[in-house]
């Protein structure tokens, strides 16, 4: 048992844990978050998703201690503009039909917030890239795809207007 | 959570995780874990010990040196497709590592660990419980391999899409096992897939790579197939790195995805460069000897999710690749 200190939505959270612990399971047992889901847990089907450093990765193949010391975004860790309110891109997959069981959405969002802080306004096969590592049995990915360019469309229009 | 319970170290520098690693009697390095991690869930691997190498900053180096670029093994695939000196001078091995499983996998899988992964099988990539009610195989500490019960060797495939764009390259791997040694990257890989059938370990460090400079007008070129855009390995993924010289055609033609090791389609390039034209006839006849040659050595096995018919039919591809080579204007 060792223990480790990781920033979780830009608060800190110490625990004691064992080595085998995954930064998944540090995140919804330690942390408390249940945003974050646990679907093929081996690494194929991103519903796990989160940013380490504002990447991408798998938490369910992630060991917590390879992010000791890190920070981590998780879904929780999204927030619109003003208290309460949504992500403008969880706004946008609400709009745009981007959600059906909800249980890779997480994931989903995770993914499309790392690709838009990158490119702002995106290609569609950008997108299609950027979504290629999660699995959605619901949609067949037009409507999420679609949701994340509106997304970007709606807030590159948006910081246009308040120019 | 893994089930079994081991013990992560993290050396702050090479000596002290060689020395940890030729220590500790069952330790396995840990690089970005994309790869053994999901094993170790599986219950396939079992280390006492992890020493990881994320501490490591020496690994982590990407700079000019000896008229060539070295390229530390623990950088990331993202950080690599996205380093101005890869966009400008190695357009293969980017697109290689953008090609790696999905965005993910390339924000923690590192190119050295790329490079070695462990090979697969359907009888292999299972959960402890399915492979309890099979006999061990070469690569659990058996004597035998259930692809290929006939086999002296395992047989499982070795999927890097980085491979084969480094051997064409003509990379030289540098590794660590108290002394620095270079060598050429061909050498280690099949060091490395040899040793991946047993259940012998690699206590040396794999600390970059050195990639020369590629010659003037040379032909560079990284393409994978796989069933889907992601996640899957490839069917099959080829590299070149090709150009006219004095003394004939300089470089390699290598083809991943097919066999337990890289192929080297060396009779095809042979033709090539005994070609006096590369008439529409002559790039026919040599697209067909690639297809040839690819089939006489590679060596398929059944795999989760395509057929040997499929695969042997999409290795077809390669007589296009070659003939689309030949065609450039640089032979002119």
């Amino acid at each position: 048992m060792r223990e480790i200190r990781i920033e979780i939505n830009g608060s800190n959270y110490t625990s004691r844990i064992s080595d085998n612990l995954t930064l998944l399971d540090f995140i919804r047992e330690e942390a408390g978050m249940s945003g974050t889901k646990r679907g093929c847990d081996s690494g194929h089907c991103g519903s796990c998703t989160v940013l380490l450093e504002g990447r991408p990765v798998y938490a369910c193949i992630t060991l917590a201690i390879q992010a000791e010391g890190k920070k981590v975004t998780t879904v929780e860790g999204l927030e619109g503009d003003a208290a309460g309110q949504l992500h403008y891109i969880q706004q946008a997959f609400i709009d745009h039909y981007g959600i059906q069981c909800g249980f890779c959405t997480p994931g989903m969002l995770m993914v499309a917030a790392a690709l838009l802080e990158e490119k702002p306004l995106p290609e569609t096969e950008d997108i299609k890239a950027a979504i290629s590592g999660n699995l959605c049995r619901c949609t067949g990915y037009t409507n999420i795809v679609h949701s994340i360019r509106m997304a970007a469309e709606d807030k590159l229009k948006q910081e246009g207007g308040d120019e | 959570m893994i089930q079994h319970e081991f013990t992560c170290h993290s050396p702050t520098d090479l000596n002290q995780a060689y020395a940890w690693a030729e220590r500790m009697k069952d330790s396995i390095y840990l690089a970005g874990g994309t790869d053994l991690v999901p094993l170790m869930k599986y219950g396939v691997k079992k280390p006492e010990n992890l020493i990881r190498l994320d501490h490591l900053p020496e690994l982590k180096i990407i700079e000019k040196r000896k008229g060539g670029l070295y390229v530390g093994a623990m950088l990331t695939l993202w950080e690599i497709q996205r380093h101005p000196l890869i966009k400008a001078e190695f357009p293969s091995l980017r697109l290689a590592c953008q090609k790696v499983a999905s965005p993910q996998i390339q924000s923690q899988g590192t190119l050295g660990g790329n490079l070695l992964q462990d090979r697969r099988c359907i009888y292999y990539n299972q959960s402890e419980e399915w492979r309890s009610s099979i006999s061990l195989c070469y690569k659990t500490g058996g004597t035998m391999c259930h692809q290929a019960p006939a086999s002296d060797y395992c047989k499982a495939l070795y999927y890097s899409d980085v491979a084969p764009v480094l051997w064409s390259l003509g990379a030289r791997a540098v590794v660590f096992d108290g002394d620095e040694k270079w060598m050429p990257v061909e050498e280690l890989i099949q060091e490395h897939v040899e040793r991946n059938g047993l259940v012998k370990r690699e206590k040396r460090i794999l600390k970059g790579f050195w990639i020369p400079q590629p010659p003037e007008r040379a032909l560079m070129k990284f393409e994978k197939l796989s069933l889907r855009g992601s996640l899957v390995f490839p069917v099959m993924n080829i590299a070149f790195q090709l150009s006219p010289s004095l003394e004939g055609i300089q470089g390699s033609l290598v083809v991943g995805g097919t066999a337990p090791a890289p192929i080297l389609l060396e009779k095809t390039v042979k033709r090539m460069e005994l070609s006096k034209a590369f008439t529409p006839e002559e790039r026919k006849k040599t697209g067909e000897l690639a297809l040839e040659e690819l089939l006489e050595k590679s060596q398929l096995v059944r795999e989760s999710g395509i057929s040997l018919k499929v695969k042997r039919n999409t290795l077809k591809h390669v007589s296009t690749v070659v003939e689309q080579l030949m065609e450039t204007e640089v032979w002119s």
